[in-house]
């Protein structure tokens, strides 16, 4: 072989290894879901119809996005609220949008769309069931998640339906209305209302169990004057057992429960760029107050809006939205708040969704 | 609305009669012409000297770029929004066609620009913007546009630059003067435009009524998918505008003029790409009140002005519990000085006032802030007036707050054909009633919005044959602005002084007419911008926009004009394109550019000795799918049609 002849097969050579490394470079999607995932819910800019589904895969250390438009070429919508898993399908509330995507929980596919004014979460009621609440309105809608037809709806005495919770065959819903200072149940069978439970401050907003099968309800609307409080609930009787209310200052957000349930997380948020009620609280469910100092302190000009905990491994979930204005990022910590991992995601990341 | 109809529906009678006329007229009407003297040389541009003593005299180092007579009545029935997109550098930020459209000069948002009528700032009181989709070209007579700063002439709040608006201006004949003009026009998706401009004056008395209104049902089809299209729903839109002079000459060159101003608009909203549907719709009236007296000696200039405005909105969307109510009352007062220092100087000493008050659904007690100042701008010509330098500044105190706002600019001609020009000014921007008080999210800790800008530029005019004119203007412009306000969301929106931007960019105008000969005459035209603004630093950690371009801020945008005339008839290939605009800070969402090609025609001729114009413009010739805000689709192509009859 001649000197020529090498150096053509040293450039080939060369050209080829190239090539194949762009190839590894670029980062390979799962074009198969299954289960086990964790959804990043970003709502996007409202106004801007620029909602986004990512994934993020804890093996992989890696997410992916925006997968809906990835698979189905088309966007979102405007403000993805929430998604709910009832069977092999994966409901998408897309709440400016007036709609509820429906997609293959397998490979995101488009699978059809329910027509829901401004939808906010889904609560499975049976798989031929399932209740979704609605701002602005003072119904709950009644959809079938096989036809994927509304099929009826609840009258609620206040507006702004919010966060639900089954329980004992009983549906529990939040109205979010500053005239509203009530727990509603509704019957899950005859979808009539079943009773009314005081609470100790207005607007209802979300709604948890806990170990005990105690329900906390976190009421409040900070910015309406209506200042926020838990409040726990014996289920079995309808009765307020405590309440812990916040300071007017504060305006706590997307509670969840730890995997033992029994501690309680939640953001509480402030955009006048202020640390004081900034960051990650919590509490256990025994805590005689609410807890002062938060566990992960936003900085100045930040506030979290995303927070979830993996029931898998107990890490939470922090989404931190850089003002709906740019990506947000996900931050990942341990239950001892050190951090594990950090990626970006889509617009305004507002809920988590951990697909068991 | 009823008296409005009423009078629209005559008009549109008197349109379609003349429409009638003319088509059966026209031979006999180009016949006419070729035995009356042409009152109207088609092709003819005629730019307009400014009655703005600030524009005229204290800013030689200033871009302003006036608006031609041509073009004006190009697009005499339609609104300002569409003739500054079509014809100037400028970003014009449209939410959708007839849609609220603002003005964003080079790298500034619409907060950062000013539009003043006739010196008086009419943008909203509480948002501190002015929709330009609401001002009806026919009731302006002459439109100047301010590139860069000039806060020491035209107040703060004018960061990007200015939009000048001027009616007409009295003018008294002791004959006894009258004119009296009608236009109407038709296009497509329902649209019906229909005014009138009239006028009287004797040699004491000036008045003059003019108006305007318009409907649309604006239901233009799109693409929604590569295989189906939509229809726009929910995007009627009723308007009407009129206008009310009355001058009286006090005496010698000294000339007292009440102005009234009355519009209201009725807009649907129709739904975005994302909405499955949209009922919302606002009702924008506004009543605009201006008492105006000069005085002219030889060497002096006194002036005041005082003025009233009353801007109501009231937005509805029942499927979001929306039902709001604004009210905003603003009041201007200045008066000012002027005189002759010398041969070759000039001193001009003002006092602006400006209260605004804003009353809402939410806080029945109102807010208000108050801008209180005194100016003066020094002009100065040197070198047999080949240099042109003028200071000018500004103490002025907003509430509590004082400020000096000082400038300084000069022109040179260093030959009759090639001059160049340097502007610096101080740039500031107090805080909108919106962004102090808006509830929910309003902080009323935000600081004003502060920096420096200049540019610099040059005109080339030459004229190698008595045939041939070229125009050409450079200007290159710079600008840094700290504590740039940010509105940061989620649940609740609030604005934030988070960051310092830096804009820079050159813009260029160029223009070819060659006359042929008696009766041709060719036109090519192009204007460019080019707008670098980036975030340059922010207080937010790990922001991921610095260094990146400011939302919907393109950073190439031009338009092109070619055509001829001959005779009468007029013709003009307008070409837009507007570059990438980014929707998020961190450039990480854009818009695609988009291309429009506009085609325009006019035909001057004679109805019964009556100088009769009529239009024709087909706008999106290329029929290109586009948005100009993200998920506001526009239309394709589209026919507007007008006539303009001259009765006296």
């Amino acid at each position: 072989m001649g000197r020529k002849a090498y150096k053509a097969v040293i450039i080939l050579i060369s050209c080829i290894a190239l090539l194949s490394s762009c190839v590894k470079d670029k980062p390979s999607s799962p074009t198969t879901m299954g289960t086990g995932n964790t959804y990043v819910v970003c709502e996007g800019s409202l106004g801007n119809g620029d909602g986004t589904l990512y994934v993020y895969n804890s093996k992989l250390d890696s997410a992916y996005g925006d997968k809906y438009y990835a698979v189905n070429k088309q966007p979102l919508g405007d403000v993805f609220q929430s998604m709910q898993r009832i069977g092999d399908n994966l409901f998408l509330c897309v709440n400016n949008s007036d709609k509820i995507v429906v997609v293959d929980a397998a490979n995101l596919q488009l699978k059809g769309t329910i027509n829901v004014p401004k939808p906010r979460y889904i609560l499975k009621i049976s798989n031929t069931k399932a209740y979704v609440s609605s701002l602005f309105s003072n119904k709950v809608y009644i959809i079938n998640p096989q036809s994927l037809q509304v099929t009826g709806s609840i009258d609620m005495p206040h507006l702004n339906t919010e966060g639900m919770l089954l329980y004992n065959n009983k549906a529990y819903i939040c109205t979010w209305d500053t005239v509203s200072n009530k727990l509603y149940s509704v019957d899950a069978a005859t979808d009539k209302i079943a009773d009314s439970i005081p609470l100790a401050g207005y607007a209802p907003q979300e709604i948890m169990i806990d170990k005990e099968y105690k329900l906390w309800v976190l009421s409040g609307d900070m910015p309406e004057g209506k200042p926020c409080a838990f409040n726990r609930i014996e289920p079995d009787d309808d009765k307020l057992i405590k309440s812990y209310v916040f300071s007017p200052q504060a305006d706590p957000v997307r509670p969840v429960m730890n995997r033992s349930n029994d501690s309680i997380y939640f953001i509480e948020a402030d955009f006048n760029g202020n640390t004081q009620y900034n960051g990650i609280f919590r509490m256990s469910i025994y805590d005689a107050s609410l807890p002062t100092a938060p566990f992960i302190a936003a900085e100045k000009y930040q506030y979290f809006w995303a927070l979830g905990i993996d029931p898998a491994t107990g890490y939470i979930y922090v989404g931190d939205p850089k003002g709906f204005v740019q990506k947000g990022t996900v931050s990942i910590y341990k239950p001892d708040a050190s951090l594990v991992t950090q990626f970006n995601v889509g617009i305004g990341p507002g809920h988590f969704y951990f697909d068991e | 609305m009823k008296l409005i109809n009423n009078i629209r529906r005559k008009f549109i009678e008197l349109v379609v009669l003349s429409v009638l006329c003319c088509t059966v007229s026209t031979v006999f009407a180009q016949h006419k012409t070729d035995t009356l003297q042409t009152v109207h040389i088609l092709g003819e541009r005629k730019l307009h000297k400014t009655s703005d003593t600030k524009a005229e005299i204290f800013a030689p180092g200033q871009k302003i770029t006036n608006v031609d007579s041509l073009t004006l009545q190009q697009y005499q029935n339609q609104n300002l929004a569409n003739l500054l997109s079509q014809q100037e550098p400028v970003f014009i930020k449209s939410y959708g066609f007839n849609s609220l459209s603002t003005l964003n000069f080079r790298g500034a948002s619409a907060a950062q620009s000013v539009v003043l009528w006739d010196g008086v700032p009419i943008q909203d009181a509480s948002l501190g913007v002015a929709d330009i989709s609401q001002l009806p070209v026919l009731l302006m007579n002459n439109v100047n546009i301010v590139y860069g700063s000039s806060a020491a002439l035209w107040g703060s709040g004018n960061v990007g630059g200015a939009l000048l608006l001027e009616n007409e201006q009295p003018v008294f004949d002791s004959n006894g003067r009258k004119s009296l003009s009608v236009v109407g026009g038709m296009g497509s998706f329902q649209q019906y435009t229909e005014g009138i401009k009239t006028s009287y004056s004797n040699k004491r008395i000036f008045l003059s009524l003019d108006a305007f209104g318009q409907t649309a049902q604006n239901n233009f089809g799109y693409k929604l998918t590569v295989d189906s299209t939509a229809k726009t729903l929910n995007a009627r839109l009723k308007g009407a505008s009129i206008m009310g002079q009355a001058g009286y000459l006090l005496g010698e060159q000294n000339v007292l003029r009440l102005s009234v101003w009355y519009q209201d608009y009725y807009r649907e909203v129709p739904p975005a790409l994302f909405e499955g549907a949209s009922v919302k719709n606002y009702t924008n009236s506004s009543i605009r009140l201006l008492l105006d007296w000069n005085k002219k000696t030889a060497n002096t200039l006194w002036y005041a002005k005082a003025s009233f405005i009353n801007d109501r909105v009231h937005y509805v969307d029942s499927l979001s519990l929306l039902n709001t109510n604004n009210t905003t009352y603003q009041y201007y007062f200045e008066a000012g000085w002027k005189r002759k220092i010398g041969n070759h100087s000039q001193l001009l000493v003002f006092i602006p006032l400006q209260a605004a008050r804003i009353v809402t659904s939410d806080t029945a007690e109102g807010k208000q802030q108050t801008k209180a100042a005194l100016a003066a701008a020094y002009d100065v010509k040197l070198f047999n007036e080949r240099l042109d330098v003028a200071v000018n500044g500004r103490a002025e105190v907003i509430n509590n707050t004082s400020v000096l706002l000082p400038g300084a600019d000069a022109s040179y001609t260093l030959t009759h054909w090639l001059s160049f020009r340097v502007n610096v000014q101080r740039t500031y921007r107090a805080p909108t009633l919106n962004e102090l008080y808006y509830n929910p999210g309003g902080n009323a800790n935000l600081l004003p919005e502060e920096g420096w800008n200049e540019d610099a530029g040059y005109t080339l005019k030459l004229k190698p044959t008595s045939a041939v004119s070229f125009y050409h203007d450079l200007s290159v412009f710079n600008r840094v602005i700290d504590n740039w306000i940010v509105w940061f969301g989620g649940a609740i929106w609030t604005p934030h002084n988070i960051a310092t931007v830096h804009s820079r960019g050159v813009e260029t105008e160029n223009k070819l007419q060659w006359r042929l000969n008696s009766n041709w005459s060719l036109h090519l035209g192009a204007n460019t911008s080019y707008v670098i603004a980036t975030t340059q630093s922010s207080y937010i950690a790990n922001d991921n926009s610095i260094g990146k371009q400011i939302p919907y801020t393109p950073r190439y945008n031009g338009q092109l004009n070619a055509g001829f005339s001959y005779k009468h008839l007029y013709i003009n290939y307008n070409h837009t394109y507007t570059g990438y605009r980014f929707i998020t800070t961190d450039e990480s969402e854009y818009i695609l550019p988009y291309n429009t090609g506009n085609l325009q025609a006019t035909y001057d001729l004679y109805l019964a000795h009556c100088p009769l114009s009529v239009s024709l413009q087909c706008n999106n010739i290329w029929n290109q799918q586009y948005q100009v805000v993200a998920y506001r689709p526009m239309p394709g192509i589209n026919w507007l049609a007008g006539l303009k009859l001259t009765l006296l």
